[in-house]
């Protein structure tokens, strides 16, 4: 059995390099290549756990964006003028909207923008999609900083939580049947002891955590001390933005100062938690790899050159975990031993 | 190692003292077990000892309790991880991560242990307690014993000094539940931990611990040699049973020390035979249920492949077989709860399936393996009122029903503050309100101690001589010595056995009750059928 999966990482940051890269208008033969190659990374790595659909469902999402951008760059835009394909019927629309029109002549070159800017959608969530189904988002979670750990333990228990929560609506369907009772469904007679089995799980789940030592070396006020850090760096770093934005200067300055805060607060509150991790995931060459490859793809579309050779450039860099990466693990099921 | 000084315990708002000035003391290296009525404060007294109570739960503790050393009082249960391990009644709702793996290492990364020590400590974990197979799988899809090891194992890796364990076996088929004591033996003997189990399948424990507690719900316990215990307690597996009422001195615990004294009792009972059980015969007795076929499949996994079994008018049919092996689909099938891939289940001649409100609940009464699952009211009135209204009888039907079965209960409490054999009786009364030809129990003597089963086993007996017909699911042999007529053996979704209750429970060692196999080769199955056999010679 494959023991090795790709560190949740450098999944994301090759996601987010195709997306960057869709973002710059590299060219529609770019775009589609950059689809093309992600649809290849993801079936050829992904795994059968339950994320890995997260694909199929982005795949599904874009094509809806894709349709609504190109409802509403034909029916609704500023006129282009160009090779008029067809017209369509015209809504008078009150003098202060001049500009915007609906309905009216469609053009070609009309057309091929929208398709562009669809085409441009469609890339960002694929390229999205491709990332979560391809990341373990529990490892993702794991490898997180200390002071998000126990954030990041109630995302997973919240996510083990959904499959009792089903069972627990079921359970109660069957012993209406199984009392014969046919009134009509009482929001009473469900709710409460839904709530009632969740209630009972988590004081249970509660116990069991405190009986194994869960917040064992937690020293409170190193962490406190550690998240006033992080928060007031948080602050700084959005005062940088804003600076940025509006031009003034300085923002390079209070943006920078921003980020030591940040390092320095995960760093105090990281020491303040003193827990371990059981096989950390690993970081390796594949990882550096992918990550290079990522930042070469962004540097490439910078770059603005819409040759042929940039555009295979671009294609052979998005495909480039399918020779590097491992194929995610496989879930373990009693069959498979 | 364990000490108790002067403790008392009492829960706010409850008149009942559950413990009054308990003062004694457990040695390294013991097996002891935790005995008693339901109800009677067994968990309590084993979350005392790490802190759970009062600390989790609340209530009133006075009086001191030391574990090696260190107090309860001042220490809260996770600043005693490193001491004690405690593995709680249902292990899988204490499952924090989700594969076996990560579920063992989650105690060591809380306590910070360095990562090379972790996988240290988790490969001789999984060692000793047989799951390396296991180390991949995701924890849902464990059985009950593979998850008993798993929380076992989970406990274990952070080098407790004690361990805890709240009704280890009561869930599991004889055979798993074999394999989790005798690891806790091991850990006992090779490893010199100290384990306390509470438990009520005295039969099933009784052959490894050193002493019992024994906790008399009046606030008292007895603590003291098993063979003392036993001799004062009223609740005691057959095997003591029949000590005592033969006489054997000393009182044998295990089936070999029975063995060697049985041989008078052998011979003496060579000539007699045992009361032979009316079995109704299919050809004169109407047939209630009817299965052709059945296949059931669930996602991936075929959990019933073409079951045919016909039940009539006043049998007692059990149905047994490891965990997984498909019992419980079974049942489901037979009350329209099971989805059906192929195959018919008839009630009456109509299709399970299509039945419901009175028709269905007036052929088939079903008491499901949790019996809070049919309970949706909010006080055991209520549940009542409802049933009435179901089962379309008079107001006070239910209730009436309820008070043959269980006279002193609290009409105004809640469902889920009942003791477990509580809770059985009051599933049993909504169920039995619309008088259902046939009566379903999945796993009934789960949560039950002795008292409360030889209550149901009477509610059993007197509805079969109403004709009634009764199937139950059960890893419960000595239940089904008691009351079965016909035995059913499931394995992997396939009948691999049917026939009379002494036929299939004699020629099958895991499966053969105390009594049989002390008294074999003659062909014995309880207790009381060798006191009426020797009453009447």
């Amino acid at each position: 059995m494959n023991q090795r999966s790709l560190h949740p990482f450098a999944w994301w940051a090759w996601g987010l390099g195709i997306a960057v890269t869709a973002s710059q208008s590299p060219g529609t033969l770019a775009l589609i290549l950059l689809c093309i190659g992600a649809a290849m990374v993801v079936y050829s790595k992904k795994s059968d756990q339950p994320w890995a659909k997260a694909f199929a469902i982005g795949v599904r999402l874009g094509l809806i964006a894709f349709a609504i951008r190109i409802i509403i760059g034909v029916a609704l835009s500023v006129p282009i003028p160009g090779n008029t394909l067809f017209t369509l019927p015209t809504i008078p629309l009150p003098e202060w909207m001049a500009g915007i029109r609906i309905g009216g002549p469609v053009t070609s070159e009309r057309l091929a923008i929208t398709a562009t800017e669809g085409l441009t959608f469609f890339t960002l969530i694929l390229a999205i999609s491709a990332a979560s189904a391809l990341a373990n988002p529990k490892q993702g979670l794991r490898a997180l900083p200390g002071v998000m750990h126990q954030a990041g333990v109630a995302l997973i228990i919240s996510t083990t939580l959904i499959p009792h929560f089903v069972t627990s609506i079921q359970r109660v369907k069957q012993a209406r049947r199984l009392r014969g009772d046919q009134q009509r469904i009482a929001f009473r007679k469900i709710a409460v002891p839904i709530f009632e089995d969740s209630l009972q799980r988590a004081i249970n789940l509660g116990a069991a955590m405190e009986s194994r030592g869960y917040g064992f070396n937690d020293s409170s006020t190193g962490r406190r001390f550690g998240s006033q850090i992080l928060l007031s760096s948080v602050v700084v770093i959005t005062i940088g933005v804003s600076l940025f934005l509006a031009a003034i200067e300085g923002a390079v300055l209070a943006f920078g100062f921003g980020v030591i805060l940040l390092v320095a607060g995960l760093l105090v509150a990281n020491k303040s938690t003193k827990r371990t991790r059981y096989r950390p995931q690993i970081w390796e060459g594949a990882e550096w790899v992918v990550v290079a490859t990522s930042i070469t793809l962004i540097s490439v579309v910078l770059y603005k050159n819409e040759s042929i050779f940039t555009t295979f450039a671009i294609f052979i860099l998005a495909i480039s975990p399918l020779f590097v990466a491992p194929k995610e693990r496989q879930m373990a099921t009693g069959a498979a031993l | 190692m364990i000490s108790f000084n002067q403790v008392s315990l009492i829960y706010p708002q409850a008149q009942k003292t559950i413990f009054n000035e308990l003062t004694f003391s457990v040695p390294e290296g013991e097996l002891l077990l935790i005995m008693g009525q339901t109800g009677s404060g067994k968990s309590s007294l084993l979350k005392l000892i790490n802190g759970l109570v009062p600390h989790h739960t609340g209530g009133i503790l006075s009086g001191e309790i030391t574990v090696a050393g260190r107090s309860t009082r001042m220490h809260r249960p996770r600043e005693l991880v490193d001491l004690i391990g405690i593995v709680g009644q249902s292990p899988a709702e204490g499952f924090v991560t989700d594969t076996v793996e990560e579920e063992i290492a989650f105690g060591m990364e809380s306590l910070g242990i360095p990562s090379e020590v972790m996988r240290k400590r988790v490969e001789e974990t999984l060692d000793l307690l047989g799951l390396a197979q296991l180390r991949n799988r995701s924890l849902s899809t464990l059985s009950g014993g593979e998850a008993q090891r798993v929380a076992i194992a989970a406990v274990l890796t952070m080098h407790p000094k004690v361990l805890l364990l709240d009704e280890p076996t009561s869930a599991l088929d004889p055979i798993a539940a074999e394999e989790v004591l005798s690891i806790l033996a091991r850990l006992v003997h090779d490893l010199g931990l100290t384990i306390i189990i509470a438990e009520h399948r005295l039969e099933r424990v009784l052959q490894f611990v050193d002493r019992i507690i024994h906790v008399l719900g009046d606030g008292q316990v007895r603590l003291g040699l098993p063979e003392e215990i036993m001799a004062q307690s009223a609740s005691a597996p057959p095997v003591v049973l029949l000590g005592k009422d033969q006489d054997w001195k000393p009182l044998p615990l295990t089936i070999r020390d029975a063995r060697r004294l049985a041989q008078p009792l052998r011979d003496k009972l060579a000539n007699l035979s045992p009361p032979i059980r009316k079995v109704p015969s299919k050809k004169t007795v109407p047939l209630i249920l009817e299965i052709k076929k059945l296949v059931v499949e669930y996602e991936k996994k075929v959990a019933l492949r073409g079951i045919d079994l016909e039940v009539c008018e006043g049998e007692v049919v059990a149905i047994m077989g490891r965990n997984g092996a498909g019992k419980s689909s079974l049942l489901g099938s037979t009350v329209g709860i099971t989805p059906i891939k192929s195959g018919q289940v008839l009630l009456n001649g109509a299709p399970a399936a299509e039945l419901n409100g009175k028709a269905l609940i007036s052929l088939v009464g079903f008491v499901p393996q949790e019996a809070t699952d049919l309970l949706y009211g909010e006080s055991v009135l209520q549940e009542c009122t409802f049933a009435d209204r179901d089962s379309q009888v008079a107001p006070g039907t239910t209730h009436k029903i309820l008070c043959q079965l269980l006279p002193d209960i609290t009409e105004s409490a809640h469902p889920r503050d009942l003791s477990e054999g509580q809770r059985l009786c009051l599933v049993l009364a909504i169920v039995l309100a619309a008088s259902p030809k046939l009566l379903i129990l999945d796993e009934p003597t789960r949560g039950l101690d002795y008292s409360a089963k030889l209550r149901l086993i009477k509610i059993l007996r007197a509805m079969t001589d109403e004709g009634r017909s009764v199937i139950l699911a059960t890893h419960d042999v000595e239940l089904v010595a008691e009351v079965a007529t016909r035995v059913i053996f499931l394995a992997e979704g396939e009948k691999i056995a049917d026939g009379s209750t002494l036929e299939i429970l004699t020629s099958s060692p895991a499966f053969a009750p105390q009594i049989s196999k002390i008294l074999a080769p003659g062909k014995w199955l309880t207790f009381s059928e060798i006191t009426s056999a020797l009453e009447q010679s």
